[in-house]
């Protein structure tokens, strides 16, 4: 009989207590599990297994420390749920930490791959690479059986959770530098068939973080005459007027008279 | 040495300092004893040779378990300082640092009870000093064990050649020693160190050594390449509603205290510095180790820090942090630094500098000067070391190369993103398929970069309002965005203000007046 896996509050407990103590191993790698099984279904994430970076990131550093307790397979799921947070810089974080070696064999060398290629926003060359980890055999031994924790990666992948939150972070990144884009262009960026499954897909996005208030703003604004429009905001749009920066503040010239008058007295 | 043969001023100092510590807990001569009658009596008797052993003296200071711990550290402290330590000598630092702190846990009061209230008083310099050298001998252990594991896997693959005695008996030594220095242990010691003196109502000397053991902390997560953890480390000091704490005769913050202590204030600013730089917050970088550049380009005028011990090592640290900022401000062109420091950084990285403009390889090298050592955690396999085949680093991690080698990653970028910036400044709208030409590429190799551009000087940033969280921004001086296949970009303000100039100038001479009044110019 399988255990339940720990929950979120337990692994916060957890790292706050025996944060290097190598015996939390198995439960951190727990976590990275059901943190990846809440990311295979198109269910918004229970609160036991919700994403924690800290955590992954504790138990990447204990592989550091204890490196014949690492597990190759626990690396690319915490490295994949690390790309899921793109372009926060957390794969990244974790590729200081991890060696060449792991970096470099399958599945983290594509992995790798395509967070390089979400870093040089080759978003079009990005979608191929990702698929690939999808197909649980491929970077494997033909001889050795496929694992389960290569399985479980391989469904995160082809769950829609997964391509849809990063489809959402490039959509961000692209609105922050185009007003219109060529609607070629962002259907290739999103891996996308058609002008419908766009509209469909940014029609559940808001400026800023969705929090389902009546007055947000979706980011795709329109689509017309083969361009999408974004809805404007600070980064997509001209500055108005001069900006007209404070020099100093009252606070500090307040504070800078109080002190002379101090030593004054 | 027999007691008959110390000298008395030796007697005398253990027997005073003891009584500092433990008795009459008065800061001011705790520090006459510590800076001062310490390196006098060192200098006196014991300039190259060890101080008399603990058990030798124990008679002069009750034999206080914990206070013969607090002198064995800092005697070996001394020793390490003068003499090479061996392998043995390293694991007898181990135990003496463990035998240490295990004795302060232990009588630290627990929950707001009145266990420990008053029995120990450290000076806040001593604190640092003890967690400092810590951290230091732990450093120097790793790079000890993987050179000696290194030096034994090179001579495993030729039969003729068997490693050097010196390293077998090192490698028996280390085998036997397996737990020494575990980089667990250690992080055990300082996390729980800052958890026991922020309790509420605690002795202040627990107080200062959790606030250093979090600079310590946020140095050993630097080393090992945990760039966020050695950030959030620094979040207990600059805590906006932290209680203030007694350091001498005046209340002082945690993030005062830290900067009353230079060479904690200097160990912070360089490691955050490092940290932010490779978590792409190159203004956190730029204002860290700009600010703590300017203040030490200051102190080497006036001569103020000549006079703080270890003051040998601050050029090497300055000039250091002078490389980062190179790297920082090369990065993102904004005037991030104050005029004199950036002077300094073009003075002496010019060339380098002007190297990467033409396209040639400057960053690594600038980085490799600049970057600290970092360290390989984890305990090797011994016994591999001496098989053929052998990899000559332990289990093939190498993490000062990977640091460089992510570094390099992300500067690879760079170039081509100056470029863009170049020929984006002198427009205030072009096509994109002219500014890819410009840049020697075709509209849909292009298009990517110019997402890429914003993508990568997009970082977060400390509020410069107190207590206000991180917030997203940019390190760009330009702003731009595309519209109908057209960059529109608008420039970065130029405008020169001088309100920022005479406020400065005038916080310096508050500065220079305020070490002024401390000054003793009674004749």
């Amino acid at each position: 009989m399988t255990s339940a896996p720990p929950t979120h509050s337990s692994i916060q407990s957890l790292l706050q207590t025996s944060a290097y103590d190598p015996s939390i191993i198995p439960q951190l790698e727990s976590y990275v599990r059901a943190q990846l099984s809440s990311a295979s279904t198109s269910l918004s994430s229970s609160s036991d297994a919700q994403y924690s970076f800290d955590a992954n990131r504790t138990l990447i550093k204990l592989y550091q420390f204890f490196p014949d307790r690492q597990d190759e397979g626990v690396v690319a799921m915490a490295t994949l749920l690390a790309l899921m947070n793109w372009p926060d810089v957390e794969v990244g974080c974790l590729q200081c930490l991890v060696g060449e070696g792991v970096m470099g064999s399958e599945p983290c060398a594509t992995l790798v791959r395509c967070s390089e290629l979400l870093e040089s926003c080759l978003f079009s060359s990005f979608w191929p690479e990702l698929r690939k980890l999808g197909i649980p055999e491929y970077g494997s031994d033909p001889n050795t059986p496929v694992s389960e924790d290569r399985k479980l990666l391989a469904n995160a992948v082809n769950g829609s959770k997964c391509s849809n939150t990063i489809r959402e972070n490039m959509l961000r990144t692209l609105s922050k530098v185009y007003k219109n884009a060529p609607l070629k262009n962002v259907l290739e960026a999103l891996d996308l068939k058609d002008e419908s499954s766009l509209t469909a897909f940014a029609s559940k996005i808001m400026v800023g973080a969705s929090n389902g208030a009546e007055n947000q703003i979706g980011i795709v604004e329109k689509v017309e005459n083969g361009y999408v429009v974004f809805a404007s905001c600070v980064e997509n749009s001209k500055r108005v007027g001069s900006e007209f920066k404070k020099g100093v503040g009252y606070g500090d010239i307040a504070r800078m008279m109080q002190e002379s008058k101090i030593r004054g007295q | 040495m027999a007691d008959n043969l110390f000298p008395d001023s030796v007697k005398d100092f253990v027997f005073d300092l003891h009584d500092a510590s433990r008795r009459s807990l008065v800061p001011s001569e705790q520090q006459a004893l510590y800076a001062g009658s310490f390196r006098d009596v060192t200098a006196k008797y014991f300039p190259t040779s060890s101080w008399p052993a603990p058990e030798a003296i124990a008679s002069e200071c009750s034999n206080d378990e914990l206070f013969l711990a607090l002198y064995n550290e800092l005697t070996l402290r001394h020793l390490q300082s003068v003499k090479r330590p061996n392998v043995r000598d390293r694991i007898d630092g181990w135990h003496a640092y463990r035998k240490l702190f295990d004795l302060i846990l232990s009588e630290a009061p627990q929950d707001g009870g009145e266990k420990g209230r008053d029995q120990l008083y450290l000076l806040p310099e001593w604190c640092f000093d003890i967690l400092h050298e810590f951290l230091y001998q732990f450093q120097g252990f790793c790079q000890f064990r993987t050179t000696t594991y290194s030096a034994a896997a090179k001579t495993a693959d030729d039969p003729e050649k068997s490693p050097a005695s010196h390293i077998l008996d090192s490698i028996e030594v280390l085998k036997e020693n397996r737990d020494a220095w575990a980089v667990e242990t250690v992080l055990f010691y300082l996390h729980r160190l800052v958890s026991v003196g922020l309790q509420k109502n605690v002795n202040v000397t627990y107080r200062y050594l959790a606030y250093f053991a979090s600079v310590t902390l946020s140095r050993l997560e630097c080393l090992l390449g945990d760039y966020k953890a050695s950030i959030s480390a620094l979040n207990v000091i600059y805590e906006t509603d932290a209680e203030t704490l007694a350091v001498g005769e005046e209340m002082k913050s945690p993030e005062e205290l830290v900067n009353g202590v230079f060479p904690a204030r200097l160990s912070l600013a360089y490691h955050a510095g490092v940290s932010f730089l490779m978590l792409r917050r190159y203004k956190d970088a730029a204002r860290m180790l700009g600010g703590i550049c300017l203040f030490m380009q200051r102190g080497f005028k006036t001569g103020l820090l000549r006079k703080i011990p270890g003051s040998d090592q601050f050029n090497k640290l300055f000039d250091r942090m002078i490389a980062l900022l190179a790297i920082v401000v090369h990065i993102c062109p904004m005037p991030l630094l104050d005029d004199s420091i950036a002077s300094v950084v073009r003075e002496k990285h010019a060339g380098n500098l002007s190297k990467i403009e033409t396209g040639e390889e400057g960053y690594e090298e600038l980085f490799v000067f600049a970057c600290p050592k970092f360290i390989n955690p984890a305990v090797p396999n011994y016994d591999e070391a001496l098989k053929a085949g052998a990899l000559t680093m332990p289990y093939g991690q190498d993490t000062y190369k990977l640091q460089v080698h992510h570094f390099m990653n992300e500067m690879t970028a760079q170039q081509t993103l100056r470029k863009m910036r170049s020929y984006m400044c002198l427009y205030t709208s072009i096509d994109v398929e002219k500014l890819a030409s410009f840049n020697d590429m075709k509209v849909e190799e292009f298009e990517p970069w110019l997402v890429c551009f914003k993508h990568k000087m997009q970082q977060i940033e400390q509020s410069n309002d107190a207590g206000a969280q991180d917030k997203i921004g940019t390190a760009m001086d330009i702003h731009y965005y595309v519209a109908a296949n057209s960059v529109h970009v608008d420039e970065a303000e130029k405008t020169r203000r001088f309100e920022n100039f005479f406020m400065k100038q005038i916080a310096n001479n508050d500065d220079i007046l305020k070490q002024i009044e401390k000054l003793n110019v009674n004749v």
